[in-house]
């Protein structure tokens, strides 16, 4: 009896312990890339938590602070990531932010509880011409790109922090994989990679490590060949002369491969060193030799090989990536499509000539008074009946109104584009609207800098399991801004070519866009060129140096007439186009090709779809470096 | 014939209805208030471009247009530039027709109701474009219309108490009012419930005199 009593008690009192114990939380958190190291746009960010006592569930909140144009402050954003964790384990959590080059708050909270909290202070890089993103266990060693004649920025990262979104690569151009432990990587993560990949991108794949990192799924996705034991290759001395690479080299241990001669970009006798391969429009280079290697750990050769495959197929980069300057702009052009003021002049008028008419009847003709009540019945009610009938599906699209800023990014012969989507959603009435975006093709960002406060729901997180949104609106007046990136096909192609003073390009349009304008920039000025239909192809031909015009501005048509009504979607449309075109021609093109399009139709509609009745705004600006398909 | 008090009621509120409905100046009130709420919306009409994240301000517009346009009507400060030859004052009716004050003064304010009921209806359409064009959502017209009702009714008991009692000077007296009213309508959100309490105090101080027993 004495000893139950005495287990009870005890029992009792670890009841009590555990009760009064609080969530003992740690979180290891890495934003960026190694060391916290990040520049402006979407950046990867990976959170391990453990819990040391008891589950716990809750909210990870990343929030950061936004310059909001369009209320001139700065404003608080936050992410939040739903959280559960059982007792005593460790739980890991990945997003994609944006990241602005403000400091991150984290904090672990439930029922407005902060458990746990942290500032991040981001080590801030320039966004330099080409980002190179190393993935290694080892996080050192190719410092000697920086020495590139190409502007460059190195990130290391280990698998492990690897984001789970091609989003999260979005400010990296080319990644080196070496010597890494690959066995932490996911389906998800190679999804990702090859989805950053496609639209043009570069990957290198070391030959350093063991077997275990070319029996990897990633390995196998990018490179479908064999790849056998190792071998060593010796070189005579007047053969290593004569490549930069093999420079001073004798011996060399490489991989031995069976693969087409099509892929092979370097090669010694029989023995592939440099392998080539397309995914999409991207290229992957398989170095079958160890860059470790003692005979190649001269800065000198390694900068002359790294120089060639990355300036293999660059991407002319833009000054801005993202349009987040434009933002104000684009919302603050929401084309209205309600009753013009003209329509209210002839209600006015008709409202007084019936309102003379019932004088008339009744001073004049001494009707009945009922008749005035009759009368003013019949007045609003026909007024009603008529507002309503002429603009009942005007208003019902007003209802829902998604105003969609495309700007994309392609390589002139690829069908596959990078989209940034700028979506403004206007919702009045009842109803909640949902946008849904096709997970495996973009992200929906929900750190709009402008959302707007009325739609509570905007802050929450989009997991990169979700598929949809849902806005919930508690006023009948809501406008929410939303970004958007995503991967499209666009089957628009571009050629040109050069023959003395001539210039030729050729436009195939193979979309159901319409390319309504272009413009070329060609020797520092602007010229315009004509539309190109849906599903056709266009020629055009330019004379060096004639009819170009040394701004857009000036090549851009103008609204003559003072007549024109300024407020009509068409003139609206046009304002707006010329707000765009003039940021995106006010970056640096230099002497560079590029061409500018501006599309018209649907938007991508099988991307980013909105549910239920409601109209869609589509504009879409088209930016592509055409340089590096100039043939003489 | 001695007449019931019904009767009395009847008479006077469908005279002073009849009188304002007969005559053209009435009709000219109407064509003014749908003019300048109309001119109030052009200006205030949306350009066509969703500004900001903001509503556009049409709705307010229409909202404190209307109510201005009540409150100067109702004050008779329009009424100046016109007469109402059937209009009979309340001091006529007692003088003239034997009636109490009571009866004189709740028909005259049951007919400011209607009168002011009918100006409203006029301008509903100008209210229902706005609608259209989302400056405001039908249950926020139906909210505006029930308050600017309430102030142009209200406005006009208040006139009723000051043309009786302030004599040659009323449209100096009216002219602050209305400076008053439409200032605290513009500037401060005027709770109505303190403007209809000051309404119905000046009705029954016509119909008891109870400041005068206080003053005297």
């Amino acid at each position: 009896m004495q000893k139950t009593a005495r287990i009870l008690a005890i029992s009792l009192m670890l009841l009590c312990f555990i009760s009064f114990v609080t969530h003992a939380l740690t979180l290891d958190v890495q934003m960026g890339f190694d060391h916290n190291q990040a520049s402006v746009g979407w950046i990867p960010v990976w959170m391990e938590i453990s819990s040391e006592e008891l589950p716990f569930q809750g909210e990870i909140v990343l929030s950061t602070t936004h310059y909001n144009i369009l209320r001139s402050q700065q404003r608080q954003e936050e992410y939040r990531i739903p959280l559960s964790i059982p007792a005593f384990s460790k739980r890991q959590y990945r997003a994609v932010v944006w990241y602005s080059g403000s400091p991150y708050q984290i904090r672990v909270e439930a029922n407005d509880i902060v458990h746990w909290e942290n500032q991040i202070q981001l080590d801030h890089k320039g966004q330099l011409a080409n980002q190179v993103l190393v993935i290694s266990d080892h996080g050192t060693g190719f410092e000697f790109l920086r020495q590139n004649e190409l502007p460059t920025q190195v990130f290391y990262s280990q698998p492990r922090y690897l984001p789970v979104e091609w989003l999260g690569y979005q400010t990296i151009d080319t990644i080196i994989m070496h010597d890494a432990d690959l066995h932490a990587l996911s389906s998800a993560h190679v999804d990702a990679i090859l989805n950053w990949l496609v639209p043009g991108k570069s990957l290198i794949w070391s030959g350093s490590g063991g077997y275990q990192s070319i029996s990897s799924p990633l390995f196998r996705r990018l490179f479908p060949m064999e790849v056998r034991l190792k071998q060593t290759l010796t070189f005579s001395e007047s053969e290593n002369l004569t490549h930069p690479l093999l420079n001073s080299v004798n011996q060399l241990e490489i991989w031995q491969t069976q693969v087409e001669e099509a892929h092979i970009w370097l090669a010694y006798e029989q023995h592939p060193l440099v392998i080539h391969n397309h995914i999409g429009h991207g290229d992957v280079y398989f170095l079958a030799f160890d860059l470790e290697a003692p005979q190649l750990r001269i800065d000198q050769q390694r900068h002359w090989l790294f120089g060639e495959l990355i300036a293999q197929k660059r991407w002319p980069r833009t000054a801005t990536v993202s349009m987040d300057g434009l933002t104000a702009k684009i919302l603050a052009s929401g084309v209205w499509h309600g009753p013009s003021r003209y329509f209210l002049i002839i209600m006015i008028i008709l409202l007084s000539c019936a309102l003379i008419g019932l004088f008339y009847s009744i001073q004049v003709r001494k009707r009945n008074v009922l008749l005035l009540v009759f009368g003013l019945l019949v007045i609003n009610g026909v007024s009603f009946l008529a507002l309503l009938l002429v603009f009942n599906d005007t208003q019902r699209s007003v209802n829902r109104l998604m105003m969609d800023v495309a700007f994309i990014q392609k390589h002139p012969l690829s069908n596959r584009a990078i989209v940034e989507g700028y979506h403004t959603l206007i919702v009045t009435g009842v109803g909640d609207p949902e946008v849904t975006l096709r997970r495996t093709q973009g992200s929906i960002t929900t750190l709009a800098p402008n959302a707007d406060s009325l739609f509570n729901l905007l802050t929450t997180i989009v997991r990169p399991e979700s598929v949809s949104i849902p806005l919930h609106t508690e006023t009948e007046w809501g406008v929410a801004g939303f970004r958007t990136h995503y991967v499209a096909e666009l089957p628009i192609f571009i050629d040109v070519a050069q023959s003395g003073e001539l210039l030729r390009l050729k436009i195939t349009n193979q979309s159901e866009f319409s390319v309504d304008q272009n413009y070329l920039h060609y020797e520092g000025k602007w010229y315009v060129l004509g539309p190109v239909l849906p599903y056709q192809e266009q020629f055009f031909i330019m004379e060096r140096n004639r009819f170009g015009h040394s701004s857009l501005n000036a090549a851009l048509p103008k609204i003559e007439s003072l007549l024109v009504n300024r407020n009509s979607p068409d003139v609206l449309r046009q304002l707006l186009e010329e707000t765009v075109l003039k940021e995106l021609a006010a970056n640096n093109y230099g002497d560079e090709l590029w061409l500018m399009s501006v599309l018209q139709g649907n938007g991508f509609q099988q991307i980013v779809q909105l549910s239920g009745a409601g109209s869609r705004e589509f504009y879409g600006f088209l930016l592509t470096p055409i340089s590096l398909m100039l043939k003489e | 014939m001695r007449l019931v008090l019904i009767e009395r009621f009847l008479i006077v509120f469908v005279s002073d209805l009849y009188a304002h409905l007969h005559s053209r100046f009435f009709w000219v009130w109407n064509l003014l208030l749908v003019g300048g709420v109309g001119f109030i919306l052009l200006l205030m009409w949306p350009d066509g471009l969703i500004r900001g994240f903001e509503r556009p301000l049409v709705g307010v517009g229409y909202g404190y247009a209307l109510s201005s346009g009540l409150i100067l009507i109702n004050l008779h400060l329009i009424e100046g530039m016109f007469s109402f030859a059937d209009r009979y004052s309340v001091r006529e009716w007692k003088q003239y027709g034997h009636f109490s004050m009571s009866e004189i003064v709740m028909a005259k304010a049951l007919s400011i109701v209607v009168l002011n009921l009918v100006l409203i209806m006029n301008t509903i359409p100008l209210g229902l474009l706005v609608v259209f064009v989302d400056g405001l959502s039908y249950t926020m017209l139906g909210t505006v219309i029930m308050r600017v009702l309430v102030i142009a009714v209200t406005t006009g008991w208040i006139q009723l108490s000051i043309g009786e009692t302030v004599g040659r000077f009323a449209w100096l007296v009216s002219g602050i009012v209305a400076v008053i009213l439409i200032g605290a309508l513009i500037i401060t959100q005027m709770t109505l419930w303190i403007l209809v309490g000051i309404s119905m105090v000046l009705l029954l101080d016509l119909i008891l005199d109870f400041f005068g027993l206080v003053f005297r």
